[in-house]
């Protein structure tokens, strides 16, 4: 979630009518969570059950009229992440050196490996991009208390939810007020230290505050979630697709590739 | 009964600031009341006392009879409901739906109730339901965010309202809207403000505070007329009155 501070909107497309959005939040959660599941078990050479998967992971994109350009902004950037920590399989080879790099050297296996995980990353991260960009946070935190998430847990990923919103709100501020005063692109360390420091305070004041105004209607550590709704036939019938979807996939692998 | 009975208050804060120093006052029912006073006075200070949001060193609250105890919060927080001078620290779940619902659910509302209630309190405030039930709160004017605000408080039924400065920050046309409100809520009021024509025009009672002090309380039609007395204490006349 940090990753995307910068342009902090994470629901972004939460307002569309689709199929998918009118899905119940948990059955949403539970297709994401499923969907990584069945690529996570899938082994990094099994290129057929890749295009399987990317081609059923693209239809969901269709279908939920998450547009591609944001998508694809959000992949890029998470997506440079998980190559600088995957770097580690791609120069850990051993066997037949295809490339030379000093002490290192890119192998035929270890460029695979890479290229299977960095795989298997990028449709987990389009599987969750596309519950976070189409279900607000709210909703995915309320989805897993009614699934049965201890409630602790939950209430403290709201409350951090909360204050990484208050935190952008100052960081949104503070940097307003510096580029009013024409304040360089680059801030001296001096400069960029106070605002960090100022940042602290301010946005422990702010949440300070906040909890005092939650305490002034009643919140006594927890939030009430009341009764969850049943679900309703199609959401069952689209859980059992996904579901059926996964375990074929896994078990026709064989004859997949 | 008295909804509020503050005596004799007492409070300083961590870094040696006395900001009440032997405070009192009370409210009869239905009365509204201004508390008007220079930055500085303990207005705000002595708000969060009133809902047991700061803890005094000496003295005694009493709301709706009850005494300020950690056990009577539920009723306190329900009795009298606090509305914060800066919306943006009060609203904060996604959408003005949950966040009027969210004083109304910690008090054990759910269902049709809950819809009920919050529905009841956006009207009350003058809000069209079907335009703002489902706006986020982020995106709304300062002057529909304090509405919202007072929407959330008012949801939990209140007997006493307390308004931090409720036209901070408002245009001409929201803060006669404001006027217009609080004059038509029948709850006991205390409104702790800088606008003293807003008092004149709302509160039949007004109370002067300096260093966390009462200097006067009487009819606000005799204490915002004197200058004098407004002057000494770092006020003005209401602009209306000049």
């Amino acid at each position: 979630m940090l990753l995307h501070v910068p342009t902090f909107s994470l629901a972004a497309s939460a307002y569309l009518d689709s199929p998918w959005h009118r899905l119940d939040p948990r059955t949403r959660l539970l297709v994401s969570v499923l969907l990584v599941l069945g690529l996570a078990i899938t082994p990094y050479t099994a290129w057929s059950s890749w295009l399987v998967y990317s081609l059923f992971l693209l239809g969901l994109v269709v279908v939920s009229q998450v547009s591609p350009l944001t998508m694809i902004k959000r992949l890029g950037v998470e997506l440079l992440f998980v190559t600088v920590l995957l770097l580690s399989i791609l120069l850990s080879g051993q066997g037949v050196a295809l490339v030379t790099l000093g002490p290192w050297q890119i192998t035929e296996d270890s460029l695979a490996r890479f290229g299977g995980v960095l795989i298997r990353a990028a449709l987990s991260l389009v599987s969750l991009n596309l519950l976070t960009l189409t279900t607000p946070a709210p909703r995915i935190l309320q989805a897993l208390e009614q699934l049965g998430f201890p409630k602790l847990l939950v209430g403290v990923l709201e409350l951090m939810l909360r204050f990484v919103a208050v935190l952008v709100d100052e960081l949104g501020s503070m940097k307003r007020a510096a580029q009013a005063r024409r304040a360089k692109a680059l801030l001296g360390w001096q400069v960029a230290g106070s605002i960090l420091g100022s940042l602290f305070l301010r946005t422990y004041g702010r949440g300070e505050r906040v909890h005092l105004a939650m305490q002034a209607r009643g919140f006594k550590g927890s939030f009430n979630t009341g009764q969850a709704p049943k679900l309703k036939l199609g959401d069952g019938l689209v859980l059992i697709l996904v579901v059926g979807f996964v375990v074929g996939i896994s078990l026709g692998r064989g004859v997949l590739g | 009964m008295n909804p509020l009975i503050v005596e004799n208050l007492f409070y300083t804060y961590p870094d040696g600031t006395q900001a009440l120093r032997g405070m009192s006052f009370c409210l009869a029912p239905g009365q509204n009341v201004a508390l008007v006073g220079p930055n500085g006075s303990g207005k705000s200070t002595l708000l969060l006392h009133l809902n047991g949001l700061l803890e005094a060193e000496k003295g005694n609250i009493e709301v709706g009879g009850k005494p300020m105890k950690a056990q009577n919060f539920d009723f306190i927080r329900r009795y009298l409901g606090l509305v914060f001078q800066n919306p943006e620290d009060q609203l904060f779940m996604p959408t003005v739906r949950e966040d009027i619902a969210f004083g109304p659910s910690n008090l054990g509302l759910t269902g049709t109730t809950l819809s009920q209630r919050v529905l009841e309190s956006l009207e009350m405030v003058g809000l069209e339901p079907v335009r703002f039930l489902d706006r986020p709160c982020f995106n709304l004017s300062v002057g529909e965010k304090k509405r919202v605000a007072l929407a959330g408080v008012l949801a939990m039924n209140p007997e006493v309202l307390v308004l931090d400065e409720p036209s901070a920050g408002l245009d001409p046309r929201s803060r006669r809207r404001l006027i217009g409100l609080i004059q038509d809520l029948p709850q006991t009021k205390l409104v702790a403000t800088h606008d003293l024509d807003l008092a004149l025009e709302t509160c039949s009672e007004t109370i002067l505070l300096e260093r966390g002090l009462v200097i006067t309380a009487g009819p606000s039609a005799q204490i915002l007329r004197d200058r004098v007395l407004l002057e000494t204490h770092g006020l003005e006349l209401p602009l209306s009155l000049q």
